[in-house]
């Protein structure tokens, strides 16, 4: 049994290690084709992330958030749901939340704290609910939903940032920044704040909901066997939405904590490019869809986050390595090099309905 | 799969091994972070690097320009803590450099051995006075540039029949074109400068013409070239427009494809950019970053910096204004008539640059908080 | 606004949804959802702005494009096929790592776009067909347009007519309906489905070129904004029909186009009207999918 287990960690590692081989190789490439040392720019990149003090607090700032995000696609992917719609929910709860904190910032850190990561898991939760209900309720395909939603929502947020809750004293497009007590501050110095250990906090929660709940039991049901889970009086509409739930909750605090720990008001660049939503995705594939592996691709993601910076500061590397390193990386991770997964196949032959009937000729 | 793992232990000790130099001597040390816009957007952060790269051959100075950082305050406090003497960042996120970064400190606070140089808003001034004296601002008259474009304009448009006769252009007949347009990348007063100074220079010639303008703005379009707004522009045109001036990044890109399969005119920004699609360019207002990057690093080189103070660069400095139009000067039709007509356009615009000078024209600024009054505009009505 | 615009818009917007749609619906019909139309379409510009941006000449870019489309089909069948990867994965890599490379090479051209004008001159591109052009009123809204544009629309009944009426269609589609089938009577599936994806890659490479070389006139990573998906959408409201889904994007286009022209009217909220598209697809998606929920009335998944 131990040998088992120790055998199936081996494999997540070793599944997750190729594919990050093969894809710096790739940008090894790249990096030659602009005339640079790969190794030196790998080194640099790596170095500053991990083994100087700013780097490796900024990396765990930066992984905060991705944690939430790599959990929220992690539980729905394991059901067999592609919640596609991450990115738009994370927007959506930093959105609220800027709102919100900027409104009410006279009330005092105790109160308002809680209450605006309330508001931004509200907020996900809400924006989640628009493809869970249109998925259970009337089986309408929550990844298209979900996918054409996020452009639906960065159009509406970037109208009302505009022209309704903008702050007119800034220069740019901004929402007002949030007030002093709505802020989690930086701690010891560092770029570290009460997000990261908040992140890891329901990281905690997430791990024995996956692992020792009846919850994580019917998710992974589901995932393997939908029609099994059915028959055995699962009710599955009602776990769509639990899982859903579950996942606008995780994105949209994940968007309350990055507001009131990195970026105080609501810009029009508020999550990145790509965005947190969409690192989360490469982060659940990276950590096998487990919340350990999750955690610890969060921080590997982090790093080349914050390395990225580096490289943009030390060398003559575009930065814009660092997004076809991880593209690539999504590419290759797409195939279990060692083990094929059955979990990940039948997913998505059911998530693809057979031919309709209603179809003519 | 042992050989595999192997291998991939013995990479990741080559890349722990490999040894990268560190910048260690005395020299002085100039950062630039560019902005969302790019490194090579053909004007803003271009022509900066430009004079920092002109100042790195000057002067024995170690030059660092970071492209597409997506944390700002992140890469100000990497390179102050890194030493930099000088970090210009042409971004327009100000916050945590002024106010806080979410320590309770601001950056400028921390680092007070560094002098920082931000671009087009006061963010350091409160009041009469400045917040912090490490922070230079500087300013762009691009509102006076951008004057003088509007009131070439409308003065082009009014004789665009007789200036131009060549088949390449299709311009739409005088009576419907009565109509100008402006794509803004965002509502910030970056962009708003130009806009409201366009609109006044316009209005300035319309009034003395006796003529009324639409004035159709959009400031949602953003920094890239697109698909939408390459149509949007290109409607505009098709709406009878026949010059349109846009200060998004990118967006010239599409207004410059626009311009040239409409056969009609444009007007750019930053760089002098009359001649990347000749003949279809009316002008450009300038805004010649290089100059006062070079200025400062020679300050700083000459021991003379000094923070706590804005730069502001009028039509005189030679770093904001326009073009001198001699591209699409080549472009009039060779008639007599046509010639002296042009003259006489030059001639204006001189006048109105003098106006300018003296104060006799004043001109928005809204870099400076000022709003445009639309009472103001007897003869343009904003849309 | 003027209507007549909107429905030369309308055609206009159509066309790379067109490609995407078509070059899609053959994977869906052997059930595979290839999420990496769009970055097929933005790999298509990309190499095609590339090619033409250095050599002038059009041809070379457009087979350039194609080139690259049926070399992007090809690896991810041997990817989603062959290795069995999570195809839904392996096309949002796609996506992904198309805006990357675009990146990372504009980043090392020192450009922010690549811009073809100085090349080709995009309104030498369109074409005036006099037999059009002679249509009454609507004679503006059918002529004028640039070549592949109506490439796609021919398109929709040259692949309605592959799907019915040849040995590779119906392959296709025995492949995907019932493979057990296809494999008695000794149809290799592994190939068919090979085809089916990379003849999708082959028409999203041409939506590419429609937009960034015929259309703009410029290739940027943001040439492309959800076309694919948009296409996505238009199959999975027609059941992979192709006139039906055909029709869906025409509809998408008509969506496109009213944001753009109603944006020039009404000009302040002009930012708002961009999400219309988006909006309609996933309403036209919902409802049609609400209605074939309630026709068939099968349990709360269609899996079967």
């Amino acid at each position: 049994m131990k040998q088992n287990k120790l055998n199936t960690i081996l494999h997540h590692f070793l599944n997750a290690l190729i594919p990050i081989f093969f894809a710096f190789l790739i940008g090894a490439i790249a990096i030659l084709v602009a005339g640079e040392n790969p190794l030196e720019t790998f080194y640099i990149l790596f170095q500053r992330a991990l083994f100087t003090e700013r780097g490796l607090t900024r990396t765990l700032h930066y992984a905060s958030p991705l944690i939430l995000t790599g959990l929220a696609i992690g539980i729905s992917f394991k059901a067999g749901l592609f919640n596609m719609g991450v990115e738009g929910q994370l927007l959506v709860g930093g959105f609220v939340v800027a709102v919100l904190g900027y409104t009410y910032s006279d009330l005092p850190s105790g109160v308002l704290v809680p209450m605006l990561l309330i508001a931004g898991i509200l907020s996900g939760i809400m924006t989640a609910m628009i493809p869970a209900l249109l998925k259970a309720l009337f089986n309408v395909n929550e990844l298209v939903v979900s996918l054409l939603m996020n452009y639906a929502i960065i159009h509406v947020l970037q109208y009302l940032t505009t022209n309704v809750f903008r702050d007119p004293s800034r220069g740019y497009v901004s929402t007002h920044m949030i007030g002093s007590s709505a802020i989690l501050s930086r701690m010891f110095g560092t770029r570290i704040t009460p997000f990261f250990f908040i992140a890891l906090f329901v990281f905690l929660i997430m791990y024995i909901v996956f692992n020792h709940s009846k919850l994580g039991y019917e998710i992974r049901a589901i995932g393997k066997n939908l029609e099994f889970s059915e028959a055995v009086g699962m009710n599955v509409k009602k776990k769509i939405l639990t899982i859903m739930t579950y996942s606008g909750a995780l994105a949209g605090l994940g968007g309350a904590g990055w507001m009131m720990s990195d970026r105080y008001a609501y810009t029009l660049n508020f999550s990145g490019d790509p965005g947190l939503g969409w690192d989360g995705m490469l982060i659940a594939l990276l950590g096998a869809h487990s919340p350990v592996g999750i955690l610890v691709a969060a921080v590997f993601y982090g790093a080349l986050k914050s390395g990225s910076q580096a490289i943009a500061i030390h060398t003559s590397v575009p930065q814009e390595i660092i997004a076809v390193i991880q593209s690539l990386l999504i590419l290759f991770l797409s195939i279990k090099f060692l083990k094929e997964s059955k979990v990940l196949e039948r997913l998505t032959c059911r998530f693809l309905p057979k031919q309709a009937k209603e179809e003519e000729v | 799969m042992k050989k595999v793992l192997a291998f991939l232990l013995a990479l990741t000790g080559v890349l722990l091994l490999a040894a990268c130099g560190d910048i260690t001597d005395d020299e002085m040390k100039v950062g630039l972070i560019v902005s969302a816009a790019g490194a090579n957007d053909n004007g803003y952060n271009e022509f900066a690097i430009e004079g920092l790269n002109q100042a790195a051959e000057d002067y024995d100075i170690t030059t660092q320009v970071v492209t597409s950082a997506e944390d700002i305050p992140g890469s100000l406090e990497e390179l102050a803590d890194e030493g930099f003497d000088l970090i210009f960042s042409l971004e327009y996120d100000f916050d945590a450099l002024i106010h806080d970064d979410g320590t309770g400190q601001s950056i400028a606070e921390k680092y007070p051995e560094t002098t920082f140089v931000i671009f087009n808003d006061f963010a350091n001034t409160d009041g009469d006075s400045k917040i912090h004296d490490n922070v230079i601002e500087v300013l762009f008259n691009v509102n006076e540039g951008s004057f003088l474009a509007g009131a070439a304009a409308v003065l082009v448009n009014e004789n665009h029949e007789i200036l131009f006769t060549d088949e390449d252009y299709s311009f739409t007949p005088l009576e419907d074109a009565r109509l100008m347009g402006f794509f803004g990348g965002t509502q910030s007063m970056g962009i708003t400068v130009f806009s409201y100074g366009f609109a006044q220079g316009m209005n300035h010639v319309a009034s003395e013409l006796d003529v009324n303008y639409e004035f159709y703005t959009n400031y949602e379009v953003g920094f890239a070239a697109s698909s939408a707004n390459y149509s949007s522009i290109e409607s505009l045109y098709n709406d009878g427009a026949n010059v349109i001036f846009a200060a998004a990044g990118g967006v010239a890109t599409n207004l410059r494809n626009a311009a040239v399969a409409e056969g009609k005119l444009a007007v750019d920004v930053d760089a002098d950019q009359d001649a990347t699609v000749p003949g279809h360019i009316l002008t450009s207002v300038l805004k010649n970053t290089n100059v006062p990057v070079y200025e400062l690093v020679t300050e700083l080189v000459e021991g003379e910096l000094e923070g706590g103070r804005d730069l502001f660069y009028d039509l005189d400095s030679g770093a904001a204004g326009i073009t001198d139009m001699s591209v699409i000067e080549g472009y009039i039709d060779d008639s007599q008539e046509a010639q002296d007509k042009w003259e006489e356009i030059q001639d204006e615009l001189d006048t109105i640059r003098g106006l300018i000078n003296d104060g006799t024209i004043d001109v928005i600024d809204a870099q400076k908080g000022e709003e445009l009054d639309l009472d103001d505009l007897t003869n343009v009505d904003p849309k | 606004m003027d209507i007549l615009r909107v429905l030369y818009d309308m055609l206009y917007y159509a066309g790379p949804i067109l490609f995407c749609t078509l070059g899609g619906l053959f994977a869906y019909k052997v059930n595979v959802i290839n999420i990496g139309l769009e970055g097929m379409m933005l790999f298509g510009g990309f190499i095609g702005a590339l090619l033409i941006f250095y050599t002038g000449n059009y041809l070379l870019g457009l087979s350039g494009a194609v080139m690259l489309g049926v070399a992007l089909g090809l690896l991810f069948s041997f990817f989603g096929i062959t290795k069995k990867a999570n195809f839904i994965i392996t096309g949002f890599a796609i996506n992904l790592l198309a805006v990357a490379i675009g990146y990372y090479t504009l980043a090392l051209m020192g450009r922010t776009d690549i811009n073809v004008i100085g090349e080709v001159r995009h309104m030498s591109l369109r074409l005036n067909i006099p037999v059009l052009r002679s249509i009454p009123v609507l004679g503006d809204v059918f002529s004028g347009h640039s070549i592949l544009t109506y490439v796609a629309f021919l398109s929709i009944f040259i692949v309605h007519f592959v799907m019915y009426h040849t040995k590779f269609g119906v392959y296709v589609r025995v492949a995907g309906e019932s493979p057990e089938a296809a494999e008695a009577v000794g149809i290799n599936i592994h190939k068919i489905k090979y085809a089916a994806i990379i003849v999708g890659g082959f028409l999203c490479a041409l939506a590419g070129v429609n937009v960034a070389v015929e259309q703009i006139a410029a290739y940027t990573p943001q040439i492309t904004a959800g076309t694919g998906f948009i296409a996505i959408a238009a199959i999975y409201c027609a059941a992979g029909s192709p006139m039906k889904s055909s029709g869906y994007a025409i509809l998408f286009g008509l969506m496109q186009a009213l944001a753009r022209n109603l944006a020039v009217v009404i000009g302040g909220i002009a930012g708002l009207l961009n999400v219309i598209p988006y909006l309609t697809v996933i309403v036209v998606l919902s409802i049609i999918a609400i209605n074939r929920y309630r026709k068939t009335n099968i349990r709360g998944y269609a899996h079967d």
